[in-house]
């Protein structure tokens, strides 16, 4: 054996022999095919996340359409009754602007519709 | 003392020429290159284990992990670089973790006789004794020292390489093989002249 120094750049062959049987692991085409075994097991069970991300997707489109249909339904429900802006427009309430104002192809001159503000 | 000198397992290392072809198969779904791959690799990545967590079947178990682990992250290897170092380090990072997920570290008592120097056994037992001697003093190196040492010495590994795989200074590195070889040269020196 090499006399050691912690400079010593060599290998001591005879000490990595003596080690190297010590160390000797069993079969090795039995260890190849187990991690083989182990890697087909890997490819063949999706991962985790894998799932959960599909499930996920499948879940979002759910929610997507579902969010719509709710959306469309209320829309239905709330729809504004035939009228309404008319009524909206007649009532007292509604707009301290005269309805022709309102219903005026062109915008009404703005003194006009000062001098009606002020009227009120 | 029969073990003869042997030159360390380069011979799978010195074919890292085609190891780029090699990771490129695997990559693209060749499960043979991969047990090329695993073949090639098997008895240092265990001897590695078996370094760390002294049991063989649990240095077994670990090897496989991180077999499975290189290959999950493969496409992070960087292909100019020599694989077995980057291989070696997800080999000693596996052994490190279930190492330290055991509950109780499970120490392998020493033989007073064989640790003492007792009686010779017998001539046929030697080799076996010899083998017994060493993983026991083995065991009572701190983890990194063991590794060390099994790395250069028996793996051949250059004390960068090795710095490399254990995230140390190479200076530590040195120091590490230095004081592990010390105290193992001891135990052979005991033996050799015990026979």
């Amino acid at each position: 054996m090499d006399r050691e120094t912690p400079f010593n750049h060599r290998q001591d062959l005879q000490l990595g022999a003596a080690l190297r049987e010590a160390l000797a692991p069993g079969d090795p085409g039995a260890f190849v095919a187990r991690v083989l075994a182990r890697h087909d097991a890997a490819r063949a069970t999706p991962p985790a996340w894998d799932v959960l991300a599909s499930w996920g997707r499948r879940g979002v489109a759910v929610a997507a359409v579902a969010a719509l249909a709710a959306g469309l339904l209320v829309g239905w429900v709330m729809r504004p009754a035939a009228g309404y802006i008319e009524d909206a427009l007649g009532s007292p309430s509604g707009t301290s602007l005269p309805p022709a104002a309102l219903l005026a192809q062109h915008p009404p001159e703005a003194s006009a519709a000062f001098a009606s503000l002020i009227e009120r | 003392m029969s073990p003869k000198p042997q030159p360390p397992d380069e011979a799978a290392r010195k074919e890292g020429g085609d190891e780029a072809a090699l990771v490129s198969r695997v990559l693209a779904g060749d499960r043979a290159a991969f047990g090329t791959l695993v073949e090639r690799y098997q008895a240092q990545a265990r001897r590695v284990a078996r370094a760390v967590l002294g049991d063989p079947d649990e240095a077994d178990d670990a090897a496989q992990d991180a077999f499975l682990s290189a290959l999950v992250k493969l496409d992070q290897y960087d292909r100019h670089r020599p694989f077995g170092p980057w291989l070696m380090r997800i080999v000693a990072n596996a052994a490190t973790d279930r190492r330290r997920r055991r509950a109780v570290r499970r120490v392998e008592p020493l033989d007073v006789g064989l640790v003492g120097g007792g009686p010779r056994p017998d001539h046929d037992a030697e080799r076996s004794a010899l083998g017994d001697r060493l993983r026991a003093a083995l065991a009572e190196l701190p983890e990194r020292r063991r590794m060390a040492v099994i790395l250069f010495d028996v793996e051949g590994y250059s004390h960068a390489e090795i710095a490399q795989i254990l995230g140390i200074p190479e200076g530590t590195v040195r120091s590490e093989v230095f004081h592990a070889r010390r105290r193992l040269r001891i135990l052979l020196a005991d033996w050799k002249e015990e026979g």
